[in-house]
């Protein structure tokens, strides 16, 4: 667990981040939605230290937080501008080399297989990939690493369906051993994997709900989208159609559940 | 009208784009899907004239793109890149977006006139001041899009501008491919997007692998899930729609 308690962080004169207070679980699949300049980012980097809050600490109540911080893989909006090495493999091994991982090789090739990558791109220049191959290397680059907690901002951005498919499985697949925070304008991918949301709006953390309560109509309201399956609900619900209000359909199988009840 | 001639394009001395012909009809909305590393970029930077081609012709409007002087070019056809900080070249949002007006010799009152209009089109005023590199991603992205639209060029691509936006912006952009006048090209892997194009082009390895007007597509509206075009996005599993998973639940 990670406690950020009442952050405040100031730009150019702007209160970016005002007296915010959450924490993230070492074992939960955490989603950070927002509208756009709302200071998600800026928190997450408060979160991994590569920013200090202007006020405000950072702690862990289990452990020390430089400990934490260590093992904590932060995918970048544009992790690709970080490239610097000359082949996918070099690029991928750099972290591993620095974390001491052993048996690269055959971790490398693990990785690539798992991400559904052509392992002929582990030769290429990281710079001669696509937008989306970028972002999956990059992601390659952390997941070699094993890192035990994992910040994604806006991980599916440039990606087409079958990578944001396998990379939302693959963060599922990390559900319970590693404690994900996810930047996300796009809900669908992930919503259905996701333990807690929190709403961060003008700098300020609006809520930090688990997901069976989540404000939807919050959420909507401060500018951003909402899972496709509560979308659907609300238009059902406009439409007379009643179904069980117990059960939040913030997927589509809660959804049809709903309806069968 | 845009037309291409047996195009070829090369990025890092790899051919992406070979042997394409492709029109671009004056006042046309199309929108181009297609896998990650497809060649849509490449073929944006291409018809753009940011790259070469190698060899093959690109005609705007019955002139070789090669015979275009720099700012008639930008005058003609505009892009927006997908990562936005790679347009930025100045210190403030007011600056960035009269950047482009300027180096298309436009009268200081005309880039006055446009800033303003644009600022309020795309909700700007907020961070008018603020250094572009300091903004989120999406008020990049924002700002990266004002600045090209404020060029009016009459052919413009967006090469998947939406992906940081939130709910609020994204409106307002989808609010400005339907309003527009100009001749507009949008790439994206977001498909509710397909709405906002007359014609839909899916490209792959290069080539057009689908190239159709909504209009004949199957379907009552734009076009349906089950006509040809969505068939094939299935088959080549770059569309997984949540309209296939609820039909699969209701069974």
């Amino acid at each position: 667990m990670i406690v950020l308690k009442n952050i405040c962080f100031d730009y150019e004169d702007v209160e970016v981040i005002k007296n915010c207070s959450i924490s993230f679980a070492s074992d939960e699949v955490h989603l950070l939605v927002g509208p756009n300049g709302a200071g998600k980012t800026t928190l997450a980097m408060i979160l991994k230290g590569l920013i200090k809050p202007s006020h405000g600490r950072v702690f862990s109540p289990i452990g020390n937080i430089d400990i934490f911080r260590r093992k904590m893989g932060f995918l970048f909006q544009f992790p690709e501008d970080l490239f610097f090495s000359d082949t996918v493999y070099e690029e991928i091994a750099y972290g591993a080399k620095k974390f001491e991982v052993e048996d690269i090789d055959r971790k490398i090739n693990n990785i690539i297989d798992f991400l559904g990558l052509n392992p002929e791109i582990l030769n290429f220049s990281p710079f001669d990939l696509s937008y989306g191959e970028k972002r999956i290397v990059a992601f390659a680059s952390i997941l070699i690493w094993e890192p035990s907690y994992l910040i994604l901002d806006e991980p599916f951005s440039g990606l087409d369906w079958q990578f944001r498919n396998r990379l939302a499985e693959v963060v599922e697949s990390l559900k319970g051993r590693v404690g994900v925070v996810i930047i996300s304008q796009e809900l669908d991918n992930v919503i259905s994997f996701v333990d807690r949301v929190s709403l961060i709006a003008g700098g300020e953390l609006v809520f930090s709900s688990p997901i069976e309560e989540v404000d939807w109509d919050g959420i909507y309201e401060a500018g951003c989208d909402i899972p496709s399956a509560v979308r659907l609900a609300n238009k059902l619900k406009r439409n007379g159609i009643k179904f069980d209000s117990n059960v939040c359909p913030y997927t589509l199988e809660r959804l049809i559940d709903a309806l069968k009840d | 009208m845009i037309k291409t001639y047996s195009l070829t394009l090369e990025r890092d001395e790899k051919i992406v784009i070979q042997n394409f012909d492709f029109t671009w009809s004056k006042g046309e909305k199309i929108v181009m899907v297609g896998p990650t590393g497809a060649g849509k970029s490449t073929l944006a930077l291409g018809l753009s004239g940011i790259i070469p081609c190698a060899p093959g012709t690109i005609v705007i409007d019955s002139k070789d793109i090669g015979d275009f002087d720099l700012r008639s070019l930008r005058e003609k056809i505009g892009i927006v890149f997908q990562d936005p900080e790679t347009q930025f070249v100045t210190t403030d949002v007011g600056r960035e977006i009269g950047f482009g007006l300027s180096n298309i010799n436009k009268e200081r009152s005309e880039i006055k006139e446009r800033i303003a209009a644009v600022v309020e089109d795309f909700n700007l005023k907020h961070i008018l001041n603020r250094d572009p590199s300091s903004l989120s991603a999406g008020e990049k992205q924002m700002v990266s899009i004002a600045s090209i639209y404020a060029m009016q060029p009459e052919y413009l691509i967006f090469d998947e501008v939406t992906s940081f936006l939130d709910r609020k912006s994204r409106e307002r952009i989808y609010k400005l491919w339907e309003d527009t006048v100009s001749s507009i090209l949008i790439i994206t892997q977001n498909f509710r997007e397909i709405n906002f194009g007359e014609r839909v082009i899916l490209l792959e390895d290069g080539k057009i692998n689908f190239d159709a007007r909504t209009e004949n597509l199957e379907g009552s509206s734009h076009f349906a899930y089950d006509s040809a075009f969505f068939n094939l996005l299935r088959k080549n599993k770059d569309y997984i729609p949540q309209y296939d998973r609820i039909l699969e639940l209701l069974k």
